[in-house]
Protein backbone atom coordinates (compact mmCIF):
# COMPACT_ATOMS: atom_id res chain seq x y z
CA UNK A 1 0.00 0.00 0.00
CA UNK A 2 3.29 2.20 0.55
CA UNK A 3 4.60 1.52 -2.80
CA UNK A 4 1.89 3.64 -4.77
CA UNK A 5 2.89 6.93 -2.62
CA UNK A 6 6.51 7.25 -3.89
CA UNK A 7 7.15 8.17 -8.03
CA UNK A 8 10.30 8.24 -9.46
CA UNK A 9 10.38 12.45 -9.10
CA UNK A 10 7.06 13.36 -6.95
CA UNK A 11 5.85 12.04 -3.99
CA UNK A 12 2.05 11.82 -2.40
CA UNK A 13 2.18 14.36 0.42
CA UNK A 14 0.97 12.14 2.52
CA UNK A 15 4.01 10.59 3.46
CA UNK A 16 4.28 13.47 5.21
CA UNK A 17 0.88 13.73 7.10
CA UNK A 18 -0.60 10.51 7.74
CA UNK A 19 0.18 9.06 11.44
CA UNK A 20 -0.76 5.20 9.62
CA UNK A 21 2.72 5.76 7.09
CA UNK A 22 4.11 7.54 10.65
CA UNK A 23 3.55 4.49 12.58
CA UNK A 24 5.18 2.10 9.89
CA UNK A 25 8.30 4.02 9.34
CA UNK A 26 9.18 4.17 12.51
CA UNK A 27 8.97 -0.10 12.44
CA UNK A 28 10.41 -0.69 8.90
CA UNK A 29 12.71 2.13 8.51
CA UNK A 30 13.91 3.15 11.82
CA UNK A 31 13.53 0.02 13.82
CA UNK A 32 15.18 -1.95 11.04
CA UNK A 33 18.30 0.02 10.18
CA UNK A 34 21.25 1.22 11.83
CA UNK A 35 20.67 4.18 14.63
CA UNK A 36 22.89 6.15 15.65
CA UNK A 37 22.98 5.84 19.51
CA UNK A 38 25.99 7.96 20.47
CA UNK A 39 29.59 8.53 20.16
CA UNK A 40 31.87 6.55 22.65
CA UNK A 41 32.98 9.77 24.20
CA UNK A 42 29.72 10.46 25.63
CA UNK A 43 30.44 7.39 28.02
CA UNK A 44 34.07 7.33 28.41
CA UNK A 45 34.07 5.11 31.33
CA UNK A 46 32.23 1.73 32.47
CA UNK A 47 29.08 2.13 34.24
CA UNK A 48 28.52 5.71 32.13
CA UNK A 49 25.23 5.70 30.30
CA UNK A 50 23.39 7.67 28.57
CA UNK A 51 19.18 7.52 27.70
CA UNK A 52 18.69 7.76 24.26
CA UNK A 53 15.11 7.14 22.33
CA UNK A 54 15.35 5.12 19.41
CA UNK A 55 12.50 4.47 16.98
CA UNK A 56 10.03 5.12 20.52
CA UNK A 57 11.74 2.58 22.30
CA UNK A 58 13.99 4.23 24.99
CA UNK A 59 16.95 2.69 25.29
CA UNK A 60 20.28 3.35 27.89
CA UNK A 61 23.36 3.64 25.96
CA UNK A 62 25.60 2.02 28.68
CA UNK A 63 29.68 1.03 28.82
CA UNK A 64 29.75 -2.06 30.35
CA UNK A 65 32.91 -3.32 32.63
CA UNK A 66 34.18 -4.88 29.24
CA UNK A 67 34.81 -1.68 28.00
CA UNK A 68 32.02 -2.49 25.31
CA UNK A 69 28.67 -0.34 24.81
CA UNK A 70 25.40 -1.73 25.00
CA UNK A 71 22.12 -0.59 24.26
CA UNK A 72 19.65 -2.04 26.95
CA UNK A 73 15.93 -1.12 26.90
CA UNK A 74 15.51 1.27 30.00
CA UNK A 75 12.27 -1.24 31.19
CA UNK A 76 12.49 -3.29 34.22
CA UNK A 77 11.51 -6.61 33.40
CA UNK A 78 9.18 -6.90 36.46
CA UNK A 79 6.38 -4.75 36.31
CA UNK A 80 7.69 -3.06 32.97
CA UNK A 81 8.74 0.44 35.23
CA UNK A 82 11.18 3.02 33.36
CA UNK A 83 14.48 1.97 34.92
CA UNK A 84 16.86 4.72 35.18
CA UNK A 85 15.35 8.28 35.11
CA UNK A 86 17.92 10.69 34.86
CA UNK A 87 19.12 11.87 31.21
CA UNK A 88 22.53 10.08 32.07
CA UNK A 89 24.67 9.61 34.85
CA UNK A 90 27.48 7.10 36.19
CA UNK A 91 26.24 3.92 37.85
CA UNK A 92 27.69 0.39 39.05
CA UNK A 93 24.34 -1.49 38.89
CA UNK A 94 21.04 -0.32 37.74
CA UNK A 95 18.25 -0.38 40.45
CA UNK A 96 14.49 -0.21 39.68
CA UNK A 97 12.96 2.60 41.86
CA UNK A 98 9.64 0.75 41.95
CA UNK A 99 10.60 -3.15 43.60
CA UNK A 100 14.17 -2.91 43.87
CA UNK A 101 15.16 -5.37 40.96
CA UNK A 102 19.00 -4.92 40.58
CA UNK A 103 20.75 -5.32 36.92
CA UNK A 104 24.08 -5.68 35.73
CA UNK A 105 25.80 -2.80 33.07
CA UNK A 106 25.32 -5.63 30.38
CA UNK A 107 21.39 -5.70 31.73
CA UNK A 108 21.97 -9.40 33.39
CA UNK A 109 19.45 -9.33 36.38
CA UNK A 110 22.06 -9.80 39.45
CA UNK A 111 19.03 -9.44 42.40
CA UNK A 112 15.75 -9.46 43.40
CA UNK A 113 13.60 -9.25 46.62
CA UNK A 114 12.25 -12.33 48.45
CA UNK A 115 13.82 -14.89 45.51
CA UNK A 116 12.41 -17.94 47.40
CA UNK A 117 9.03 -16.30 46.82
CA UNK A 118 9.03 -17.12 43.13
CA UNK A 119 7.58 -20.22 41.70
CA UNK A 120 7.06 -22.44 38.68
CA UNK A 121 9.68 -23.35 36.08
CA UNK A 122 9.80 -19.66 34.15
CA UNK A 123 9.50 -18.01 37.65
CA UNK A 124 12.13 -15.04 37.61
CA UNK A 125 15.42 -15.81 39.11
CA UNK A 126 18.82 -13.86 39.59
CA UNK A 127 21.50 -14.89 36.02
CA UNK A 128 18.31 -16.17 34.04
CA UNK A 129 18.79 -14.91 30.57
CA UNK A 130 15.13 -14.44 30.07
CA UNK A 131 14.77 -11.87 33.45
CA UNK A 132 17.28 -9.81 31.50
CA UNK A 133 16.87 -6.42 30.23
CA UNK A 134 16.35 -6.89 26.62
CA UNK A 135 20.00 -5.73 25.11
CA UNK A 136 20.00 -4.91 21.26
CA UNK A 137 22.89 -5.29 18.63
CA UNK A 138 25.31 -2.50 18.93
CA UNK A 139 28.15 -1.98 16.31
CA UNK A 140 30.92 0.84 16.41
CA UNK A 141 32.68 2.45 13.26
CA UNK A 142 35.61 4.34 14.62
CA UNK A 143 33.72 4.90 18.19
CA UNK A 144 30.69 5.66 16.50
CA UNK A 145 28.03 3.73 18.29
CA UNK A 146 24.69 2.34 16.39
CA UNK A 147 22.05 -0.05 17.24
CA UNK A 148 18.99 -1.95 15.60
CA UNK A 149 16.01 -3.39 17.09
CA UNK A 150 15.01 -5.43 14.59
CA UNK A 151 17.27 -8.01 13.26
CA UNK A 152 15.99 -9.32 9.96
CA UNK A 153 16.92 -12.89 8.44
CA UNK A 154 20.10 -11.31 6.42
CA UNK A 155 21.35 -8.85 8.78
CA UNK A 156 24.07 -5.85 6.79
CA UNK A 157 27.20 -5.40 9.28
CA UNK A 158 27.29 -1.68 9.64
CA UNK A 159 30.14 -0.52 7.69
CA UNK A 160 28.00 -2.28 4.58
CA UNK A 161 25.09 0.04 6.05
CA UNK A 162 27.61 2.78 5.99
CA UNK A 163 29.12 2.32 2.28
CA UNK A 164 31.40 4.85 1.59
CA UNK A 165 29.43 7.43 3.81
CA UNK A 166 31.94 6.62 6.47
CA UNK A 167 34.01 8.92 5.04
CA UNK A 168 32.79 11.30 6.87
CA UNK A 169 32.98 9.91 10.36
CA UNK A 170 36.77 8.90 9.49
CA UNK A 171 37.50 12.30 8.85
CA UNK A 172 36.33 13.17 11.88
CA UNK A 173 38.28 10.33 13.76
CA UNK A 174 41.31 11.05 12.07
CA UNK A 175 41.55 14.92 13.13
CA UNK A 176 42.83 13.10 16.38
CA UNK A 177 46.43 11.58 16.10
CA UNK A 178 45.24 8.55 18.32
CA UNK A 179 41.54 8.74 17.10
CA UNK A 180 39.87 9.95 20.01
CA UNK A 181 37.04 12.14 20.29
CA UNK A 182 35.52 13.31 23.12
CA UNK A 183 32.03 15.04 24.16
CA UNK A 184 31.93 17.91 26.62
CA UNK A 185 28.62 18.64 28.26
CA UNK A 186 25.02 18.66 26.75
CA UNK A 187 24.40 18.67 22.86
CA UNK A 188 22.80 21.50 21.81
CA UNK A 189 19.01 20.21 21.31
CA UNK A 190 16.35 21.55 18.80
CA UNK A 191 12.75 20.69 18.23
CA UNK A 192 11.54 21.51 14.94
CA UNK A 193 7.48 21.47 13.81
CA UNK A 194 7.99 19.13 10.78
CA UNK A 195 8.25 15.44 9.41
CA UNK A 196 11.80 14.42 9.45
CA UNK A 197 11.87 14.06 6.05
CA UNK A 198 11.67 17.45 5.47
CA UNK A 199 14.55 17.68 7.31
CA UNK A 200 16.53 15.02 5.96
CA UNK A 201 15.62 17.09 2.29
CA UNK A 202 17.15 20.09 3.12
CA UNK A 203 20.39 18.68 3.72
CA UNK A 204 22.27 19.34 0.42
CA UNK A 205 19.71 22.03 -0.94
CA UNK A 206 21.51 25.05 -2.26
CA UNK A 207 18.38 26.21 -3.24
CA UNK A 208 17.10 27.78 -0.72
CA UNK A 209 19.95 29.81 0.99
CA UNK A 210 18.82 32.84 -0.53
CA UNK A 211 15.35 32.96 0.06
CA UNK A 212 14.88 31.13 2.83
CA UNK A 213 18.35 32.99 4.79
CA UNK A 214 17.23 36.59 3.10
CA UNK A 215 17.01 38.15 6.94
CA UNK A 216 20.30 36.79 8.34
CA UNK A 217 22.37 37.43 5.09
CA UNK A 218 20.78 40.65 5.20
CA UNK A 219 22.38 40.98 9.12
CA UNK A 220 25.72 39.51 8.20
CA UNK A 221 26.31 41.65 5.85
CA UNK A 222 25.33 44.62 7.47
CA UNK A 223 27.50 43.37 10.34
CA UNK A 224 30.61 42.90 7.61
CA UNK A 225 30.03 46.76 7.15
CA UNK A 226 30.44 48.35 9.97
CA UNK A 227 33.21 45.93 11.96
CA UNK A 228 36.20 43.66 11.23
CA UNK A 229 33.88 40.82 10.88
CA UNK A 230 34.24 37.51 12.83
CA UNK A 231 34.09 34.44 11.68
CA UNK A 232 30.52 34.06 12.49
CA UNK A 233 29.36 36.99 10.24
CA UNK A 234 31.38 35.03 7.90
CA UNK A 235 29.15 31.36 8.38
CA UNK A 236 26.03 33.50 8.44
CA UNK A 237 26.81 35.38 5.42
CA UNK A 238 27.97 32.16 3.26
CA UNK A 239 24.56 31.94 2.80
CA UNK A 240 24.46 34.51 0.63
CA UNK A 241 26.35 33.34 -2.22
CA UNK A 242 25.20 33.25 -5.90
CA UNK A 243 23.80 29.88 -6.74
CA UNK A 244 26.36 29.19 -9.28
CA UNK A 245 28.55 28.48 -5.91
CA UNK A 246 25.71 25.85 -4.75
CA UNK A 247 26.28 24.54 -8.43
CA UNK A 248 29.87 23.58 -7.78
CA UNK A 249 29.11 21.57 -4.30
CA UNK A 250 29.34 17.86 -5.37
CA UNK A 251 26.84 15.46 -4.11
CA UNK A 252 27.48 12.49 -3.88
CA UNK A 253 24.18 9.79 -3.32
CA UNK A 254 24.98 6.53 -1.31
CA UNK A 255 23.47 3.29 -0.55
CA UNK A 256 20.64 2.90 1.49
CA UNK A 257 19.79 7.14 1.21
CA UNK A 258 22.64 8.32 2.49
CA UNK A 259 24.93 11.47 1.00
CA UNK A 260 27.26 13.75 1.47
CA UNK A 261 27.90 17.12 -0.21
CA UNK A 262 31.71 18.53 -0.38
CA UNK A 263 32.99 21.79 -2.33
CA UNK A 264 32.73 24.68 0.31
CA UNK A 265 35.48 26.61 1.06
CA UNK A 266 37.97 24.76 4.22
CA UNK A 267 38.55 26.37 7.14
CA UNK A 268 42.68 26.47 7.41
CA UNK A 269 43.36 22.91 10.10
CA UNK A 270 46.92 22.60 9.27
CA UNK A 271 48.83 25.47 10.33
CA UNK A 272 50.25 24.05 13.38
CA UNK A 273 53.22 21.93 12.20
CA UNK A 274 53.59 19.58 15.04
CA UNK A 275 49.94 18.80 14.64
CA UNK A 276 50.49 18.11 10.96
CA UNK A 277 53.27 15.74 11.81
CA UNK A 278 51.36 13.67 14.92
CA UNK A 279 48.76 13.35 12.18
CA UNK A 280 51.29 12.01 9.39
CA UNK A 281 52.69 9.79 11.73
CA UNK A 282 49.55 7.99 12.85
CA UNK A 283 47.75 8.28 9.76
CA UNK A 284 50.42 8.60 6.77
CA UNK A 285 50.98 11.69 5.18
CA UNK A 286 48.18 11.54 2.46
CA UNK A 287 45.51 10.24 4.83
CA UNK A 288 46.87 13.26 7.14
CA UNK A 289 46.21 15.51 4.54
CA UNK A 290 42.94 14.43 3.50
CA UNK A 291 41.78 15.07 7.38
CA UNK A 292 43.15 18.72 7.30
CA UNK A 293 41.78 19.77 3.85
CA UNK A 294 38.99 17.77 2.34
CA UNK A 295 35.93 19.84 2.55
CA UNK A 296 33.75 17.81 3.36
CA UNK A 297 30.76 19.63 4.45
CA UNK A 298 27.75 17.40 5.44
CA UNK A 299 26.58 13.90 5.21
CA UNK A 300 23.17 12.41 6.03
CA UNK A 301 23.22 8.61 7.47
CA UNK A 302 19.69 7.91 6.41
CA UNK A 303 17.09 8.28 8.29
CA UNK A 304 18.47 9.33 11.51
CA UNK A 305 22.01 10.98 11.73
CA UNK A 306 23.63 13.87 10.15
CA UNK A 307 27.46 14.55 10.15
CA UNK A 308 29.61 18.38 9.69
CA UNK A 309 33.20 16.76 9.38
CA UNK A 310 35.15 20.00 8.98
CA UNK A 311 33.61 21.19 12.13
CA UNK A 312 33.67 17.69 14.00
CA UNK A 313 29.54 18.10 14.27
CA UNK A 314 27.21 15.33 14.73
CA UNK A 315 23.83 15.13 14.99
CA UNK A 316 20.96 12.45 15.79
CA UNK A 317 17.66 13.07 14.72
CA UNK A 318 14.68 11.87 16.43
CA UNK A 319 11.35 11.47 14.96
CA UNK A 320 8.74 12.83 17.85
CA UNK A 321 5.56 12.94 15.91
CA UNK A 322 4.44 12.81 12.30
CA UNK A 323 4.88 16.61 12.73
CA UNK A 324 7.38 17.32 15.11
CA UNK A 325 11.88 16.22 15.65
CA UNK A 326 14.13 16.56 17.63
CA UNK A 327 17.61 17.31 16.27
CA UNK A 328 20.68 16.74 18.87
CA UNK A 329 23.92 18.51 18.25
CA UNK A 330 27.41 17.31 19.42
CA UNK A 331 30.82 18.82 18.92
CA UNK A 332 33.49 16.68 19.22
CA UNK A 333 37.22 17.11 20.35
CA UNK A 334 39.64 15.43 19.03
CA UNK A 335 41.84 14.51 21.51
CA UNK A 336 45.52 16.08 20.34
CA UNK A 337 44.39 18.59 18.05
CA UNK A 338 44.60 22.63 18.95
CA UNK A 339 42.42 23.65 21.20
CA UNK A 340 42.30 26.78 19.28
CA UNK A 341 40.10 24.30 16.34
CA UNK A 342 37.98 23.10 18.96
CA UNK A 343 36.96 26.74 20.26
CA UNK A 344 36.22 27.49 16.54
CA UNK A 345 34.04 24.41 16.56
CA UNK A 346 31.97 25.34 19.28
CA UNK A 347 31.59 29.13 18.03
CA UNK A 348 30.45 27.49 14.40
CA UNK A 349 27.73 25.25 16.26
CA UNK A 350 26.64 28.00 18.74
CA UNK A 351 25.79 29.95 14.90
CA UNK A 352 24.48 27.36 13.02
CA UNK A 353 22.96 24.04 15.60
CA UNK A 354 21.68 26.40 18.50
CA UNK A 355 18.02 26.85 18.91
CA UNK A 356 19.04 30.63 19.09
CA UNK A 357 20.62 30.89 15.45
CA UNK A 358 20.17 33.53 13.67
CA UNK A 359 19.89 30.69 10.38
CA UNK A 360 18.12 28.36 12.35
CA UNK A 361 14.71 30.41 12.41
CA UNK A 362 13.97 30.63 9.43
CA UNK A 363 14.77 26.75 8.39
CA UNK A 364 12.79 25.75 10.71
CA UNK A 365 9.62 28.12 9.58
CA UNK A 366 10.13 26.83 6.06
CA UNK A 367 9.60 23.09 7.50
CA UNK A 368 6.73 24.30 9.45
CA UNK A 369 5.18 26.02 6.40
CA UNK A 370 5.88 23.07 4.21
CA UNK A 371 4.12 20.34 7.56
CA UNK A 372 1.64 22.91 7.37
CA UNK A 373 0.37 23.14 3.73
CA UNK A 374 0.98 19.69 2.85
CA UNK A 375 -1.83 19.05 6.27
CA UNK A 376 -4.40 21.51 4.10
CA UNK A 377 -3.92 19.66 1.18
CA UNK A 378 -0.92 16.72 0.75
CA UNK A 379 -1.50 16.88 -3.15
CA UNK A 380 1.63 16.12 -4.95
CA UNK A 381 5.13 17.00 -3.73
CA UNK A 382 7.83 17.80 -6.49
CA UNK A 383 11.38 16.50 -6.45
CA UNK A 384 11.79 17.06 -10.57
CA UNK A 385 14.78 19.61 -9.93
CA UNK A 386 17.93 18.30 -11.87
CA UNK A 387 21.10 20.60 -12.48
CA UNK A 388 20.90 20.97 -16.20
CA UNK A 389 24.13 20.83 -16.17
CA UNK A 390 25.10 17.68 -15.17
CA UNK A 391 22.97 15.46 -17.81
CA UNK A 392 23.67 11.89 -17.34
CA UNK A 393 27.19 12.14 -16.00
CA UNK A 394 26.21 10.21 -12.70
CA UNK A 395 27.16 12.79 -10.11
CA UNK A 396 24.89 15.57 -8.65
CA UNK A 397 25.11 19.14 -6.98
CA UNK A 398 22.93 21.39 -4.47
CA UNK A 399 21.35 22.40 -6.96
CA UNK A 400 19.86 18.85 -8.18
CA UNK A 401 17.06 17.08 -6.36
CA UNK A 402 18.83 13.56 -6.54
CA UNK A 403 19.54 13.04 -3.08
CA UNK A 404 15.72 13.30 -2.58
CA UNK A 405 15.26 11.17 -4.95
CA UNK A 406 17.77 8.66 -3.69
CA UNK A 407 16.23 8.78 0.12
CA UNK A 408 12.88 7.76 -1.34
CA UNK A 409 14.17 4.76 -3.39
CA UNK A 410 15.78 3.75 -0.06
CA UNK A 411 12.51 4.71 2.12
CA UNK A 412 10.60 2.58 -1.17
CA UNK A 413 12.98 -0.17 -0.23
CA UNK A 414 12.32 -0.24 3.96
CA UNK A 415 8.43 0.17 3.61
CA UNK A 416 7.56 -2.81 1.23
CA UNK A 417 10.61 -5.20 2.49
CA UNK A 418 9.36 -8.67 2.79
CA UNK A 419 5.68 -8.12 1.49
CA UNK B 1 14.41 48.10 45.03
CA UNK B 2 17.81 46.35 45.21
CA UNK B 3 18.61 44.62 48.43
CA UNK B 4 21.64 44.58 49.65
CA UNK B 5 23.25 40.87 50.50
CA UNK B 6 26.57 41.13 51.87
CA UNK B 7 25.24 44.61 53.98
CA UNK B 8 27.84 46.74 51.57
CA UNK B 9 27.58 50.42 52.44
CA UNK B 10 26.75 52.02 48.71
CA UNK B 11 24.81 55.02 47.72
CA UNK B 12 21.38 55.63 47.79
CA UNK B 13 21.89 57.70 44.31
CA UNK B 14 23.91 54.68 42.97
CA UNK B 15 21.37 51.92 44.25
CA UNK B 16 18.86 53.91 42.80
CA UNK B 17 20.24 53.94 39.53
CA UNK B 18 21.17 50.81 38.96
CA UNK B 19 17.26 50.51 39.75
CA UNK B 20 16.52 52.54 37.26
CA UNK B 21 18.84 51.13 34.45
CA UNK B 22 17.35 47.76 34.93
CA UNK B 23 14.16 48.52 35.09
CA UNK B 24 14.43 50.52 31.72
CA UNK B 25 17.41 47.34 30.10
CA UNK B 26 13.71 44.70 30.62
CA UNK B 27 11.15 47.65 29.29
CA UNK B 28 12.99 48.03 26.34
CA UNK B 29 12.82 44.66 25.60
CA UNK B 30 9.55 44.04 26.48
CA UNK B 31 8.65 46.99 23.48
CA UNK B 32 10.69 45.91 20.73
CA UNK B 33 13.10 49.20 21.07
CA UNK B 34 16.09 46.88 20.47
CA UNK B 35 18.76 49.84 19.45
CA UNK B 36 17.74 51.91 22.95
CA UNK B 37 18.28 48.42 24.91
CA UNK B 38 21.50 47.92 23.02
CA UNK B 39 22.75 51.69 24.26
CA UNK B 40 22.60 50.36 27.43
CA UNK B 41 25.67 47.78 26.55
CA UNK B 42 29.55 48.17 27.01
CA UNK B 43 31.33 48.17 23.48
CA UNK B 44 33.08 44.74 25.34
CA UNK B 45 29.74 43.37 26.40
CA UNK B 46 28.56 39.96 26.42
CA UNK B 47 25.00 38.16 26.21
CA UNK B 48 25.39 34.70 27.29
CA UNK B 49 22.87 32.26 27.64
CA UNK B 50 24.57 28.54 29.19
CA UNK B 51 23.31 25.44 28.18
CA UNK B 52 24.28 23.37 30.96
CA UNK B 53 23.33 24.45 35.28
CA UNK B 54 26.64 23.41 36.03
CA UNK B 55 28.59 25.07 32.75
CA UNK B 56 31.11 27.21 34.15
CA UNK B 57 32.43 28.96 30.42
CA UNK B 58 31.81 29.41 27.05
CA UNK B 59 34.69 28.79 24.74
CA UNK B 60 34.49 24.97 25.31
CA UNK B 61 31.36 24.30 25.64
CA UNK B 62 28.51 25.00 23.70
CA UNK B 63 25.69 27.70 24.98
CA UNK B 64 22.15 28.74 24.28
CA UNK B 65 23.11 31.97 23.71
CA UNK B 66 26.59 33.37 23.54
CA UNK B 67 27.13 36.39 21.59
CA UNK B 68 29.01 39.93 21.96
CA UNK B 69 28.21 43.25 20.65
CA UNK B 70 28.29 42.56 16.58
CA UNK B 71 26.35 39.40 17.37
CA UNK B 72 23.64 41.07 19.40
CA UNK B 73 23.42 43.55 16.64
CA UNK B 74 23.14 41.13 14.10
CA UNK B 75 20.25 39.90 15.88
CA UNK B 76 18.88 42.85 16.13
CA UNK B 77 19.44 43.64 12.47
CA UNK B 78 17.63 40.78 11.79
CA UNK B 79 14.18 40.68 14.14
CA UNK B 80 13.87 43.50 12.32
CA UNK B 81 14.53 42.70 8.66
CA UNK B 82 10.95 42.25 6.70
CA UNK B 83 11.97 39.00 5.40
CA UNK B 84 12.59 37.46 8.75
CA UNK B 85 9.74 34.24 7.46
CA UNK B 86 9.20 33.18 11.03
CA UNK B 87 8.81 36.59 12.49
CA UNK B 88 5.64 36.65 9.88
CA UNK B 89 2.90 36.17 12.32
CA UNK B 90 4.52 38.57 14.79
CA UNK B 91 6.59 38.09 17.98
CA UNK B 92 5.76 39.82 21.18
CA UNK B 93 7.29 39.66 24.47
CA UNK B 94 6.72 40.30 28.44
CA UNK B 95 9.14 40.05 31.23
CA UNK B 96 8.00 40.37 34.64
CA UNK B 97 11.10 40.72 37.04
CA UNK B 98 11.24 40.24 41.32
CA UNK B 99 13.57 42.14 43.43
CA UNK B 100 16.98 42.71 42.37
CA UNK B 101 19.90 41.99 44.78
CA UNK B 102 23.40 43.39 44.86
CA UNK B 103 25.59 40.18 44.64
CA UNK B 104 29.01 41.30 44.69
CA UNK B 105 31.06 44.31 44.08
CA UNK B 106 34.38 43.24 42.57
CA UNK B 107 37.25 44.74 43.66
CA UNK B 108 39.59 44.95 40.91
CA UNK B 109 37.15 46.74 38.44
CA UNK B 110 34.63 47.93 40.62
CA UNK B 111 31.89 46.16 38.87
CA UNK B 112 28.25 45.42 40.42
CA UNK B 113 26.49 41.68 40.37
CA UNK B 114 23.33 41.91 40.68
CA UNK B 115 20.96 39.25 40.16
CA UNK B 116 16.74 38.35 39.64
CA UNK B 117 14.59 35.77 38.96
CA UNK B 118 12.51 36.39 35.61
CA UNK B 119 9.62 35.15 34.19
CA UNK B 120 8.80 35.88 30.30
CA UNK B 121 5.98 34.85 28.30
CA UNK B 122 6.61 34.74 24.06
CA UNK B 123 3.47 35.02 21.64
CA UNK B 124 4.77 33.96 18.28
CA UNK B 125 2.52 33.06 15.42
CA UNK B 126 0.02 30.61 16.85
CA UNK B 127 1.40 29.84 20.41
CA UNK B 128 2.48 31.06 23.54
CA UNK B 129 6.10 29.70 25.25
CA UNK B 130 6.66 30.36 29.29
CA UNK B 131 10.33 30.87 29.78
CA UNK B 132 11.71 31.38 33.81
CA UNK B 133 14.90 31.65 35.50
CA UNK B 134 17.95 33.99 37.00
CA UNK B 135 19.35 37.34 35.25
CA UNK B 136 22.76 38.07 36.12
CA UNK B 137 24.07 41.30 34.99
CA UNK B 138 27.33 42.65 35.23
CA UNK B 139 27.24 46.55 35.76
CA UNK B 140 30.74 48.85 34.89
CA UNK B 141 29.95 51.61 37.13
CA UNK B 142 31.30 54.96 34.41
CA UNK B 143 31.57 58.45 35.35
CA UNK B 144 28.35 59.13 33.63
CA UNK B 145 26.52 56.35 35.25
CA UNK B 146 26.01 52.16 35.00
CA UNK B 147 26.52 50.35 31.52
CA UNK B 148 25.86 46.40 31.34
CA UNK B 149 28.98 44.81 30.63
CA UNK B 150 27.27 41.43 31.00
CA UNK B 151 24.06 39.99 30.84
CA UNK B 152 23.57 36.74 31.69
CA UNK B 153 20.52 34.23 31.31
CA UNK B 154 20.06 30.94 33.31
CA UNK B 155 17.06 29.22 31.91
CA UNK B 156 15.58 26.33 34.66
CA UNK B 157 15.50 24.29 31.48
CA UNK B 158 18.18 25.32 29.56
CA UNK B 159 18.95 21.57 28.96
CA UNK B 160 15.87 21.03 27.70
CA UNK B 161 15.16 21.19 23.85
CA UNK B 162 13.81 24.35 23.17
CA UNK B 163 12.02 25.50 19.51
CA UNK B 164 14.29 28.22 17.57
CA UNK B 165 14.98 31.20 20.11
CA UNK B 166 14.86 34.45 18.57
CA UNK B 167 14.75 37.44 21.03
CA UNK B 168 16.65 38.36 24.00
CA UNK B 169 15.32 36.65 27.09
Amino acid sequence: MFEGLVRDSSVDGRVYTSREVFAAEIERIFARSWSYLGHLGEIPRPGDYRRVSVAGRELIFIRHRDGRPRALLNRCAHRGAQLIGKACGRARRLRCAYHGWTYGTDGALRQLPLPDGYVGEDAPRAGHPDWALDAYPVETYRDFAFVRLQTPSNPLPLEEFLGPAREALDLMADRSPSGNLSVAGEPLAIVLRCNWKVYLENLHDGVHPPAVHESSIAAARAAARVDEPPQEVQWVAANGQPLAVFGDLKVRCHPYGHSDMSGFRKEADGEDPAYRQALAEAWGAERAGQALTRNLHNACFYPGASAHPQYMQMRRLTPLAVDRMLVESWTLRAEGAPESHFRRNIRYANTIHSPSSLVKPDDAEAYRRVQRGLESFPGAVSQHRRDSALRDSGTSTALDEEYVRAQYRAWREYMTAGR
Amino acid sequence: MIVLVEGRRVARSQLQEAERLLYRECELLNRELYEDWLALFTDDCRYWAPLSPEQEEAQLHSSLFHEDRTLMRMRITRLKHESAHSLAGGIRTSRTVGPAALREIDHASGDWVVERRFQMSERQGDRVRMFAGLFTYRLQSAERGFLIREKRVDLIDCDAPHEPLEVFF
